[in-house]
């Protein structure tokens, strides 16, 4: 019965179905959402690590398929309003400790820049993966970036910019964030960076796509 | 129209050839400043008291124009056009967007209360602005230079300025039929606002647009759909193709911006506009420019599809190999111009093709 629900649910996490209500996709229109399989699930008796498990290779499918272009960003956008929808059913167990994340990920748009949505994305299936995230939001400031990897000793982060000229404004926070923790993994993306330019700033890793991100963060924890 | 380019007549028939696919413009992205007096003995403005006057106090910003027309170059075929750009996007601004100016850019906000209606309401004071701008540098050129229309954009890109792109894309799936209202509404608005500008920018019906260096004998734009990198090309048929006919059908002279590698997916559809005149061509930071190799033969696929073609950033020593690859009918080459003795070289590589 469990095994039956986890596999609708990671279903829905795959293909967008959000809840009862959702009309995507049109195939399983009608039926219940990641809301309710959730729900129900957890009700059965699974064990939240084993759906948070489910979950989480759910979103590895739509990670992999996004990467591969079989699916684009509004696909991808539901998959993980779907993987919400069923983290919200489990905020109880990563209260109690009952179920543990991979770790902390904090995330913002550089100063200067007031674009999110390369950003949310990443959060999101970062989120999707088992991570918790903490999203600084957009223009973040060097100083607001400091406190909240201070704030979060162990956090990775992820920083990210979407214009020539507010990608020159990444290496400030990396040198101001290595200044008082030199541990702290960072990892930049957005559309006018490159591997190189990533290196050339001193930030430990360029993510092309959020799969990269993914990824490179379950390489901190292997 | 006598203006402070003297060589304007050729350059417009360089143009009018160029929308027939026909022939060669050489010009550059804006301009650079001319060697030698200025054509006017024009003051500068006092400096800005903030961004705020910057961007959006339009006497000051039509002194402040004037001021740097009077000593721009417009060697070649780069346009005596004053750019009087509200943002990228300010359409957007026009139905219910905030607009807020910094040091670099105008920045698009988008509307927290937005209830998914597209108004248009006259009294729009961002709306005001762009004829107030508009009108007050009209007044200031006298003739001696056009005034660019600044650059609204349109369709997907501009909804997601009201909503986020977050939800536009969500909402393409969820919503579709709402979506495409929107969209419709959008259009509407579009060509009422444009309308509006070109009555007071355009001269003897002639205009030009504030970016991309164009010129038209009548209504001239520019088109984008920056946000179609994330969607399927299915999607794109459905939720950009449209609207961007409509545009098409209804402006004169059109350039559709192609942004970015992701976007190649979208030029079949884009080609079969059968109304387009021109598709223009950024391959993104990080990629090669405008003049590299590697655009050969998207340059080709366009012309084949009978689009002209607008190649950016193209540095002085690719210019005669993009010739002798791409030929030498409808393509417009914007070079990274650094100085006047630059673009008179330019010039000594394109005229023996021309």
């Amino acid at each position: 019965m469990n095994q039956e629900l986890l596999m609708k649910l990671s279903e829905c996490v795959e293909f967008g179905k959000i809840n009862l209500a959702s009309p995507y996709p049109p195939t399983m229109k009608g039926q219940p959402g990641a809301d309710e399989y959730t729900k129900e699930a957890l009700e059965a008796g699974a064990q939240p690590s084993e759906i948070l498990d489910e979950l989480v290779a759910a979103m590895g499918k739509v990670g992999q398929k996004f990467t591969e272009n079989k699916i684009f960003v509004p696909q991808m956008l539901l998959s993980a309003k779907a993987m919400s929808a069923a983290m919200a059913h489990l905020k109880p167990f990563f209260a109690s400790g009952a179920v543990q994340r991979k770790g902390t990920f904090i995330i913002g748009t550089v100063f200067g820049d007031l674009h999110d949505i390369g950003k949310n994305l990443v959060a999101m299936m970062v989120e999707g993966a088992g991570w918790e995230v903490i999203d600084l939001g957009i223009d973040v400031k060097v100083e607001k970036f400091v406190e909240a990897v201070q704030q979060h000793p162990g956090a990775a982060l992820g920083i990210s910019a979407l214009l020539t000229t507010t990608m020159v404004n990444i290496q400030p926070v990396i040198e101001a964030v290595k200044a008082v923790s030199p541990d702290t993994k960072i990892i930049v993306g957005g559309a006018p960076l490159s591997a190189e330019f990533a290196a050339s700033i001193g930030a430990d890793a360029y993510g092309k796509t959020p799969q990269d991100d993914i990824v490179w963060l379950d390489t901190l924890i292997a | 129209m006598q203006t402070w380019k003297t060589n304007f007549e050729e350059t417009k028939q360089h143009y009018l050839n160029w929308w027939n696919h026909k022939g060669i413009v050489l010009t550059m992205w804006e301009h650079l400043q001319k060697d030698g007096a200025p054509y006017a003995d024009v003051a500068a403005p006092a400096p800005h008291k903030d961004m705020n006057q910057f961007w959006f106090d339009p006497q000051w910003r039509a002194d402040y124009l004037h001021y740097t027309m009077s000593r721009n170059s417009y060697m070649a075929d780069i346009l005596p056009v004053a750019n009087t750009q509200l943002g990228p996007g300010s359409l957007a601004a026009t139905i219910g967007a905030d607009l807020e100016g910094r040091e670099d850019t105008i920045w698009i906000r988008e509307n927290a209360g937005f209830d998914g209606n597209i108004r248009f309401d006259e009294n729009n004071k961002w709306y005001q602005l762009h004829l107030d701008l508009l009108k007050a540098c009209k007044a200031k050129a006298q003739g001696n230079y056009l005034v660019g229309c600044p650059d609204l954009v349109e369709g997907l890109d501009t909804l997601a300025s009201l909503k986020g792109p977050d939800n536009v894309l969500m909402d393409m799936i969820l919503d579709p039929d709402r979506t495409l209202e929107q969209l419709q509404a959008i259009n509407d608005v579009y060509f009422k606002v444009f309308d509006d500008i070109y009555d007071i920018i355009n001269v003897d019906g002639e205009m030009a647009f504030c970016y991309f260096s164009i010129w038209g004998p009548a209504k001239t734009s520019k088109l984008q759909c920056d946000i179609s990198i994330m969607i399927s090309p299915e999607d794109f048929r459905i939720f950009a193709l449209p609207f961007l006919k409509q545009q098409c059908d209804k402006i004169d002279y059109t350039l559709y911006h192609l942004d970015g590698v992701d976007a190649i997916r979208h030029l079949d559809a884009l080609l079969e506009i059968e109304n387009l005149s021109a598709i223009q061509w950024t391959p993104g930071y990080g990629q090669p420019q405008g003049g590299s190799p590697q655009w050969y033969d998207l340059y080709k696929k366009i012309i084949a599809g009978g689009k002209s073609i607008m190649a950016n950033w193209v540095t002085l020593d690719e210019l005669q190999p993009l010739l002798d690859n791409v030929g030498n009918q409808g393509l417009h080459i914007n070079v990274d111009f650094k100085s006047e003795k630059e673009i008179e070289q330019a010039l000594r590589i394109v005229e023996k093709y021309r």
